[in-house]
C-alpha cells in the first residue's frame, strides 16, 4: 500500500468511463501511497460486481475508498505501537531500576541509554532480555506497554475503523438493494416488452390471414 | 480620556484602514474566517458544473424535474464526501511532511502512522461531515432507485436495456 511505483497489473475497467473518472476526481491517496494498488483494488471489486451505471460506480468506488482507508488505519495502529516501543521499553526499565534502587535522574538517564542501546547493540539487548526475564517479562511486555501508552489514540482509531466498516457494509447493502431493484425493474421491462409482443402477435394473424374468398353466387343455368 | 483632536485623528485614520480595496484583496479576506470550508454549501464552489454533469448521469434517461432534483442532492453529497476525504488526506500529508522534517529517525513506513496519530482530532471532526453526507446521498439515491421510470411518459419509450458488460 505504501510502496510507490509498484508494477502491478491493473485490468481495464469496462464501463468506468473517462467522464466518470474525471467526475470522481483523484483517489484520496497519501503522498507515499501506491496509486496502482488502489486501482487494482477498485478493479477487483468492479470485476466481481460489474457495475452497470453511475449509481453502481459511485457505490463501488466508495467501498474501495473505505476499504483503503480501513487498511490505512489498521496499518497506522500497528505503526503507532512500533513507534512507541522504545518509549515503552524506557518506562519498563525505569520501573525495574526503581525496584533495584537506582535513584531519580540516574534511573531515567540509565533507562534512556539502555532503551537506545536495545536497537543498536545486540549484547545490551541480550542483557536487557535477561533483566526482563528476571521480572517474568518477555519482549511482548514491551508491545503491551506501548499499547498502554497509546491507548487513547488506539481507541480513537478503533472507533474510526469501526465507523468506516459500518459505512462500507451499509454501502454494500445499498448496492445489493439497488441491484435487486434493478433486476426487478428489468424483469418488469421484459414483461412489458413481452406484453407488447403478445399484443402484436395476437393482432398479426388477423392482419396477415388471407382474405375470405368472395362467395360467388352460382349463375343460374 | 482622549482629546478631541486625538479622537478626530483616530476617526480620520480609521477611514483609511477599512480593509482591502482591490477585488483580489476582498476575495482573500472573505476567507479569513474559513477553517476548512466544509460547512459551506458546495453549490457556491467551482465544482458546481461537474456536479450538474454527475446529477444528469445519476438521473438517467427520461429524467423528470423531481428526479433531477434528487440526483442533484445525491451528486452534491457525493462531492462533499470527496471533499472531506481530500481534506483528511491533506491533513495527514502535512503531518507526515512535518514529521519528516522533525523526526529523521522514523522509518518511512512509520511516518504515516505518526502523521495519522497526530491528525486524529481533525480526522474525528471530519468524520461527522462524511457521515452526514453519506446519509444524505443514500436517501437521494434510494429515491432515484425506487422512482426510476419504466417508460417515458411523453414518448412511451422504454429505457434502453443494457447487457452487463
Amino acid at each position: 500500500m505504501t510502496e510507490q511505483n509498484s508494477q502491478q497489473h491493473v485490468p481495464a475497467l469496462p464501463g468506468f468511463s473517462q467522464e466518470l473518472r474525471t467526475l470522481f476526481g483523484k483517489p484520496p491517496l497519501l503522498a507515499n501511497e501506491d496509486g496502482a494498488a488502489h486501482e487494482a483494488l477498485l478493479a477487483s471489486l468492479a470485476l466481481a460486481v460489474r457495475p452497470r451505471d453511475a449509481v453502481e460506480w459511485i457505490l463501488v468506488k466508495d467501498v474501495t475508498d473505505l476499504n483503503w482507508e480501513i487498511q490505512r488505519m489498521r496499518k497506522a495502529k500497528a505503526g503507532i505501537i512500533s513507534v512507541t516501543e522504545k518509549e515503552a521499553l524506557r518506562c519498563i526499565l525505569e520501573s525495574i531500576f526503581e525496584i533495584e534502587n537506582l535513584q531519580g535522574r540516574d534511573r531515567m538517564l540509565e533507562a534512556e541509554l539502555k532503551a537506545d542501546d536495545w536497537y543498536t547493540k545486540p549484547s545490551i539487548r541480550e542483557e536487557l532480555i535477561a533483566l526482563l526475564s528476571r521480572y517474568r517479562l518477555g519482549e511482548e511486555a514491551i508491545a503491551a506497554q506501548a499499547i498502554a501508552l497509546r491507548l487513547r489514540e488506539l481507541e480513537k482509531l478503533d472507533s474510526m475503523i469501526a465507523s468506516a466498516e459500518i459505512r462500507r457494509n451499509a454501502m454494500l447493502r445499498e448496492f445489493v438493494v439497488y441491484r435487486d431493484n434493478f433486476v426487478h425493474r428489468r424483469y418488469s421491462d421484459i414483461e412489458a416488452i413481452e406484453g407488447e409482443i403478445t399484443e402484436f402477435s395476437l393482432e398479426r394473424p388477423r392482419q396477415l390471414s388471407p382474405p375470405e374468398p368472395e362467395t360467388v353466387d352460382e349463375l343460374p343455368n | 480620556m482622549a482629546s478631541d483632536r486625538k479622537i478626530a485623528a483616530n476617526r480620520k485614520n480609521a477611514l483609511r484602514s477599512t480593509g482591502p480595496r482591490s477585488a483580489a484583496g476582498k476575495t482573500r479576506v472573505s476567507r479569513n474566517a474559513v477553517r476548512h470550508g466544509l460547512s459551506a454549501p458546495i453549490a457556491d464552489l467551482p465544482v458546481s458544473a461537474e456536479m450538474d454533469r454527475l446529477a444528469r448521469k445519476l438521473a438517467g434517461e427520461f429524467a423528470t424535474p423531481q428526479r433531477l432534483e434528487q440526483a442533484r442532492i445525491a451528486a452534491e453529497a457525493e462531492f462533499e464526501i470527496l471533499r472531506v476525504r481530500a481534506h483528511r488526506k491533506t491533513h495527514i500529508d502535512l503531518n507526515a511532511a512535518n514529521s519528516r522534517a522533525e523526526r529523521s529517525d522514523l522509518l518511512p513506513e512509520h511516518r504515516n502512522a505518526v502523521a495519522i496519530m497526530e491528525a486524529l482530532p481533525e480526522m474525528a471532526a471530519l468524520e461527522r461531515y462524511e457521515r452526514r453526507a453519506v446519509s444524505r446521498r443514500k436517501r437521494a439515491m434510494r429515491w432515484l432507485m425506487y422512482t426510476a421510470p419504466l417508460k417515458d411518459e411523453k414518448s412511451g419509450l422504454l429505457p434502453r436495456l443494457r447487457a452487463p458488460s
